[in-house]
């Protein structure tokens, strides 16, 4: 049972993230990079804060999100007014610099990590059991589907779409292009740090190899799969990578080989959907990484 | 409009000694000129005139190297793009730029101006407001598709529409955004005749309706039968203007320009 409580809490946290980069990606067209760095910022900061001061989780969500925003500020600001191929090369240069402060500062523990990270506490009482936390992150997945529902079915929605049909023509509307980038890239990164917050308090320890490039790509993996612009999608590519090599464990395949064979699968996935299906699972758009 | 209007209005755009370059091109050069309300203005030249260029540089996509551009009085030379729209003046392309796989009445609904829930926290929020104004927009979009005889096809892709049917959907994009001054680059090029024809017929009742023209068009007669003011660009200047009689007196120009005799 624990076992699948465990899968539960990692499909709710890598759907909240694929949710996060679909706002990016799949409604927008902003091809980022980077969403593991975010991520892994607000992973970092909720660890510190629960380890020095306080394992509240109120105050982790909100002070994870806010680094992890004014973090991503530091990449938006000067590179959401590049196209799109340049602003992939500005995200790929800024996931590498963060994963390399991760391993090599002393405040994040080095390539060690953090460890001994104390149960969160909600509103008063600890959080202990995985089943308690399995609900946290679904619940935490939920609000982040709801809230990226009710953004991407307003007008607003409908602007970060048109965004990615053509910025050229969306200023000529006099709207301002970099204004909803920035809007939406904050969003996803408060998404992306809540789901650093829960992975933290779900595993009691972190370190800098669950945030690195490998990490981003797997995430991108997730959109594409899932279908760029579909929020269901995200959500329905979460379960599935986590759930299918999981199944690997049940197959008669040697311990050595076997994350070297879900990386081979998860390759494989990518280049089939790229190939033959290029609007994922169930993505409404065609060629959106065209 | 017209003639009556051109010749007693203070311009609503002014243009003055405007110069831009390419590294060793000059693209745009000491180009002045002026647009009174009410009125359809033509640029025209060759290819390579510096007629889009011009157009480039009024809307903000460049910067000049040097000159002022004033609209309603008001300098806009070194806004940004969304700016200068903001300020009133909306801008069509020649190689449309349509949200391709938006549906048309998306297309339409996106270009009208000071829409709250464009802002992330009203979207977030909703509420009574959001929703009524969501149906006035889409109201304001069925009455623009309808009148641009584009109701049937309200809800397709907008790739997924014919040509002239595309062109429609930027006329309406273009008049949903509500600019006073609008900028049309070719926008009857790949038209029939009678598509164009019916292109000049909107031209006209647009301006009847108080807006503002200014139009780069290839199709000479249509320039002659619609325009109140026709400047005439080449190698980046202009060489001519005045009212369509005056230009099409003026051989060197028709020669030169527009192949006609």
């Amino acid at each position: 049972m624990e076992y699948f409580i465990y899968l539960g809490t990692l499909i709710s946290i890598y759907a909240t993230l694929a949710i996060s980069l679909n706002l990016l990606i799949g409604f927008t067209g902003l091809i980022s990079i980077a969403q593991a760095a975010i991520y892994g910022v607000g992973a970092y900061v909720a660890a510190l804060l629960a380890l020095n001061a306080t394992n509240d989780l109120v105050l982790s969500f909100l002070l994870a999100a806010a680094v992890g925003v004014a973090v991503s500020l530091v990449i938006a600001l000067p590179s959401l007014r590049l196209r799109n191929e340049y602003f992939l090369i500005a995200a790929l240069g800024f996931q590498s610099i963060i994963f390399s402060l991760f391993m090599n500062l002393e405040v994040t523990g080095g390539a060690s990590g953090l460890y001994g990270i104390p149960h969160p506490a909600l509103f008063g009482p600890t959080l202990r059991t995985s089943g308690e936390k399995f609900v946290l992150a679904l619940s935490l997945a939920a609000i982040c589907y709801l809230l990226a529902r009710r953004i991407t079915n307003a007008p607003f929605g409908r602007l970060l779409r048109a965004v990615r049909e053509d910025d050229t023509a969306v200023a000529s509307l006099g709207k301002s292009v970099f204004r909803i980038k920035l809007t939406i890239f904050v969003v996803s990164a408060v998404f992306a740090a809540a789901a650093g917050t829960i992975y933290v308090y779900s595993l009691s320890a972190i370190d800098p190899v669950a945030f690195g490039l490998d990490e981003s790509v797997f995430i991108m993996t997730l959109v594409i799969i899932g279908g760029t612009g579909s929020l269901n999608g995200s959500v329905l590519a979460a379960a599935l990578l986590i759930l299918l090599p999981e199944s690997f464990k049940f197959l008669a395949i040697p311990e050595a080989i076997a994350p070297q064979l879900r990386q081979v699968f998860y390759g494989l996935l990518l280049v089939g959907f790229t190939r033959f299906r290029r609007q994922g699972l169930i993505g409404e758009y065609r060629d959106v990484l065209q | 409009m017209s003639k009556a209007g051109r010749a007693s209005g203070e311009p609503i755009l002014r243009v003055e000694a405007l110069a831009k370059s390419f590294g060793g091109l000059r693209a745009v050069n000491d180009l002045s000129f002026e647009v009174k309300p009410g009125t359809i203005t033509s640029l025209i030249g060759g290819n390579g005139a510096g007629k889009t260029t011009a157009f480039n540089l009024i809307t903000g996509y460049l910067a000049p190297d040097a000159g002022a551009i004033h609209f309603r009085g008001r300098r806009v030379d070194g806004l940004a793009p969304h700016q200068v729209a903001r300020a009133g003046i909306a801008r069509g392309f020649q190689e449309l730029r349509l949200f391709n796989r938006l549906s048309a009445r998306d297309n339409i609904e996106t270009a009208v101006p000071h829409q709250q829930g464009e802002g992330l926290l009203r979207a977030l929020l909703g509420g009574p407001k959001l929703k009524a104004e969501r149906a006035a927009t889409a109201a304001r979009a069925s009455a623009l598709l309808d009148e641009l005889t584009l109701a049937g096809q309200a809800e397709a892709l907008a790739e997924r529409l014919s040509y002239g049917q595309q062109k429609l959907v930027a006329l309406g994009r273009l008049i949903a955004a509500h600019g006073e001054l609008l900028l049309l680059d070719e926008p009857t090029s790949g038209l029939s005749p009678a598509m164009a024809e019916g292109f000049g017929a909107r031209a006209r009742a647009l301006a009847q309706a108080g807006k503002t023209i200014l139009l780069i068009e290839h199709n000479v007669e249509i320039v002659m039968r619609l325009s109140d003011w026709i400047v005439v660009m080449h190698q980046g200047g202009k060489i001519a203007e005045g009212p369509p009689s005056t230009v099409r007196a003026d051989t060197a120009v028709m020669h030169a320009y527009l192949g006609l005799s």
